[in-house]
């Protein structure tokens, strides 16, 4: 009996291996043909219709690599980088940020402005615009979309909206925002992230937002639609042949769901992806000597900074940051953990932006002189030669890890010891950001779309203030730029407060935020060439020659 | 016999349990929460926070949210997913189908290919053949499978251009029928390939390792002395004897596939139940992490209750 059983299963064992032998051969002969048929669909030359492609429409396909799932198809609700660029095609906001990321560019509304007292802010919206499934839209949907996140703390944009009273349509392509006070950042808001503007008429119908069917089956108004989604693979949109600003070159556009980025290297190379945002840094040099492909620098303003806690005492003294600001070495930074990427940042608000100021920095690089600060300020060498020891969080990932190496082996010659705790970034998050627990950290984090967020970082009470640091002159300048519409006054009271923060040194900047990213060298108009002309993940105007 | 079945059941049923509270505990405690995922990273706005916390109970006492979770499991519902807010069984049922397709084939090749390999050492121990398997396996148990991923990736998609590099469908072409059965499969090459080179150390070792085992047991040494043919010797005794380990612990591996092989699926971008598992621990999906641990203990707790009972079944001297 038992000699049976194993009888039959090595049998069976046998069998299997013999299937799976085959399927192996069966897919390997089925290789070339299939190769061909990809790169005929890939570079789609000819323009005739390959049997790889589907049917659905022309053949015109761009692949976008996306690093993971999205939240859900409702870009309202929370903050999903992962659905951000998906939704910039699906949907349209009132205004939106181009490649640059700073002044927001016309997207539903053609124009807008503030009252004389600041208090009314109108804008004027496109006519003719209609809803994938054909209705048409109009300044009530605008009205309903900024109601619903206002009243619904736990969506992302919400509470950037408290500050206006009230929202109105006085007609089908008007749309008024009532504001309780002047603040003309709040246009950078609206052209941002989770306000783009939802279909009344699916949404309005008794169920809150996150129980709608339509948050997995999107209907917008934006230049490709929605048209399946299948989790852990790819979304697919297809072209909004109707699409009130141009009809899309493209006929699909495909985010497909590649998780490791080194992987998502390899398939670009081979074409199987069009479009990589954010490479490695490491993969530059090889990628730069494809001619296949194409290399665009996209600087964010999202310098990484280091923070000091105001609430330790070991901090308070501002000799010991200023000794601290001084063991940054930029240079070496940007050439051993960026790969010459990425360029060093001094200023306190981005170099890239019209409020940034290039006069008053944080110092430059000199660890005699730091350990020289520290010795005028009274501190002298403990038995292991360090006049001061601080612990140093930081999260993994983007590099920072490394540059916190660098860091500590320069502080350690101004005798300062940095001592470095490396965490997950939701345990990071946990400990910093929430909890306040730490003594110097270093991050991150996107700076825009107006500089009125620098505010949150370090203004009173910030949402993004880790320093705990108040000053109640930067909080005035902060309350009275958000009250002037002109660029030039705004930007010099910023200046002011960079200034005293290059005094007080809450914050210490170490470098801007520049990633490259790479696409096909057939593929015009992305995202990245649209400056001044469309958004900066849109594919609108792309094309596949 | 009854009576051992249903201890065993029992026994299985606290293991569980037991299993189902120590990871609840685990997870919780664990720093960071799915609501910092929702809020988006450079957002840590306080009232944004409390307002999340409370519309996902995340505010509330851990026993309440204890007992809130175990009430909802034991009605066979394992919940929403805090960010994805769809049914956790949805989300995990479809991506154990192509993790099974990944991993079942994979551990089987690997099995017949370490344990013929392991066989054929050990009746010619310390021949060439020998040395050049062990070392073969000793290199191959020491590469990180993600490493061998990509430079299989690097070598087959990228130099010789034969394979895709990842993903399971090619959606660009987006084929049907018989043609996407073959794409599967085409996709399914390089990390069938890698998960096999990385599992046949494990077969190779316990193959050689019994073979040898038996081959030294006194009754063979008897049936030597009485003349018998060495290949008799092999086919008879030996192997029928050293094979059993062999496929006791590939039975056993059988239980903890279902939760995936995450290295091999993030690089070749395979949906399966492990990136499932690690972007629920990255984004602190608790509910998803409860779901896809509860499966795998459930899983490890059937097959560990079969054993017993075949064991039982086979050896009177267990049931008493």
């Amino acid at each position: 009996m038992q000699k049976k059983l194993i009888a039959l299963l090595l049998a069976s064992l046998m069998i299997f291996a013999l299937a799976a032998g085959c399927s192996n051969d069966t897919a390997t002969t089925g290789d070339e043909g299939q190769t061909n048929s990809e790169n005929t669909a890939n570079q789609g030359q000819e323009g005739t219709t390959n049997e790889g492609s589907t049917s659905e429409g022309g053949n015109k396909t761009l692949i976008v690599r996306a690093g993971g799932d999205p939240q859900s198809f409702n870009p309202d609700m929370t903050g999903d980088d992962n659905l951000y660029p998906i939704a910039q095609n699906i949907y349209n906001r009132l205004c939106k940020l181009d490649i640059n990321k700073g002044t927001p560019i016309p997207d539903l509304a053609e124009s807008w402005e503030f009252s004389e007292d600041g208090l009314t802010l109108t804008f004027h919206l496109r006519e003719g615009v209609k809803w994938h499934d054909g209705e048409d839209f109009t300044a009530e949907d605008v009205v309903y979309t900024f109601e619903t996140i206002k009243n619904n703390a736990s969506y992302h944009l919400s509470a950037n909206l408290q500050g206006v009273e009230s929202f109105e349509a006085p007609d089908d392509y008007t749309v008024v925002f009532n504001l309780s006070q002047p603040d003309v950042s709040i246009v950078g808001y609206v052209g941002w992230y989770a306000s783009f503007i939802m279909p009344e008429h699916i949404y309005n119908n008794g169920q809150p937002w996150e129980e709608n069917e339509h948050n997995m089956n999107p209907i917008g108004t934006g230049p490709f639609k929605f048209d399946s989604y299948e989790p852990g693979v790819a979304t697919t949109l297809v072209k909004n042949a109707e699409y009130w600003e141009t009809e899309p070159q493209v006929d699909r556009l495909i985010y497909q769901i590649i998780p490791d980025a080194t992987t998502a290297v390899q398939a670009l190379v081979n074409g199987e992806i069009d479009y990589l945002e954010n490479i490695p840094d490491a993969e530059y040099a090889t990628l730069s000597t494809y001619d296949t492909l194409r290399l665009m620098p996209n600087v964010y303003p999202s310098p990484y900074y280091i923070a000091f806690n105001f609430n330790e005492p070991v901090v308070q003294d501002v000799a010991v940051r200023q000794a601290v600001a001084m063991c940054i070495d930029r240079e070496s930074i940007c050439e051993k953990v960026y790969a010459g990427n990425r360029e060093p940042e001094y200023a306190f608000y981005p170099s890239i932006s019209w409020a940034s100021n290039q006069e008053d920095v944080a110092p430059s690089f000199d660890p005699a002189a730091a350990e020289q600060v520290l010795i005028d300020a009274g501190y002298t060498k403990d038995a292991d030669g360090f006049y001061v020891t601080l612990p140093f969080d930081c999260f993994e990932g983007s590099g920072l890890p490394d540059v916190a190496k660098l860091l500590q082996s320069d502080c350690a010659k101004a005798g300062i010891n940095l001592e470095i705790n490396v965490m997950e970034y939701n345990a990071w998050n946990d400990k910093v950001a929430i909890q306040k627990n730490f003594v110097v950290e270093m991050q991150g984090g996107f700076q825009g779309p107006d500089p009125a967020a620098l505010a949150s970082r370090v203004g009173t009470n910030g949402s993004m203030n880790q320093s705990s640091y108040s000053n109640a002159e930067v909080d005035e300048l902060f309350a009275q730029a958000v009250q002037i519409s002109d660029q030039d006054q705004r930007a010099e009271l910023y200046r002011q407060v960079q200034a005293i923060l290059a005094d007080e040194l809450p914050i210490v900047p170490i470098v801007q935020f520049i990633s490259y990213d790479a696409c096909g060298a057939n593929i015009t108009n992305t995202p990245n060439d649209g400056a001044g002309k469309w958004g900066w993940a849109e594919w609108t105007f792309a094309d596949i020659n | 016999m009854t009576k051992y079945v249903i201890k065993r059941l029992f026994s299985g049923l606290i293991t569980i349990f037991l299993v189902f509270v120590i990871n609840f505990i685990l997870i919780h405690i664990a720093p960071g929460d799915p609501v910092s995922v929702m809020m988006g990273k450079d957002n840590n706005d306080p009232e944004l926070r409390a307002a999340l916390m409370a519309k996902y109970g995340l505010d509330q006492p851990l026993y309440v949210q204890f007992y809130r979770q175990l009430t909802t499991t034991i009605r066979g519902d394992l919940g929403d997913s805090y960010i994805y807010s769809r049914p956790v069984v949805d989300m995990i049922a479809e991506k154990i189908g192509p993790t099974l397709l990944l991993v079942f084939p994979s551990a089987l090749i690997a099995l017949i290919i370490g344990a013929a390999m392991g066989i054929l050492s050990a009746r010619h121990e310390g021949s060439v053949i020998d040395v050049i398997f062990s070392g073969l396996t000793y290199i191959l148990n020491a590469m990180p499978s993600f490493w061998l991923g990509l430079m299989l990736i690097i070598l087959f998609a990228t130099r010789l251009n034969l394979l895709p590099s990842s993903g399971m469908i090619d959606v660009r072409a987006g084929y049907t029928g018989f043609r996407y059965i073959l794409d599967v499969l085409r996709h399914l090459a390089l990390p069938l390939g890698t998960l096999v080179l990385i599992n046949i150390p494990y077969y190779y070792r316990i193959a050689k390792s019994s073979v040898l085992q038996v081959t030294n047991e006194e009754f063979i040494t008897t049936f030597r002395a009485t003349g018998m043919s060495e290949r008799k010797i092999f086919n008879k005794y030996v192997f029928k004897n050293a094979i059993l380990p062999v496929v006791t612990v590939f039975g056993i591996t059988m239980a903890f596939l279902i939760s995936g092989v995450t290295l091999i699926e993030t690089v070749f971008a395979w949906p399966g139940t492990g990136r499932l598992t690690l972007t629920a621990i990255n984004q602190r999906d608790y509910t998803v992490l409860m779901g896809m641990y509860l499966v795998v203990s459930v899983m490890v707790a059937l097959t560990m209750i079969v054993v017993d009972i075949v064991y039982a079944l086979l050896d009177p001297r267990i049931r008493y």
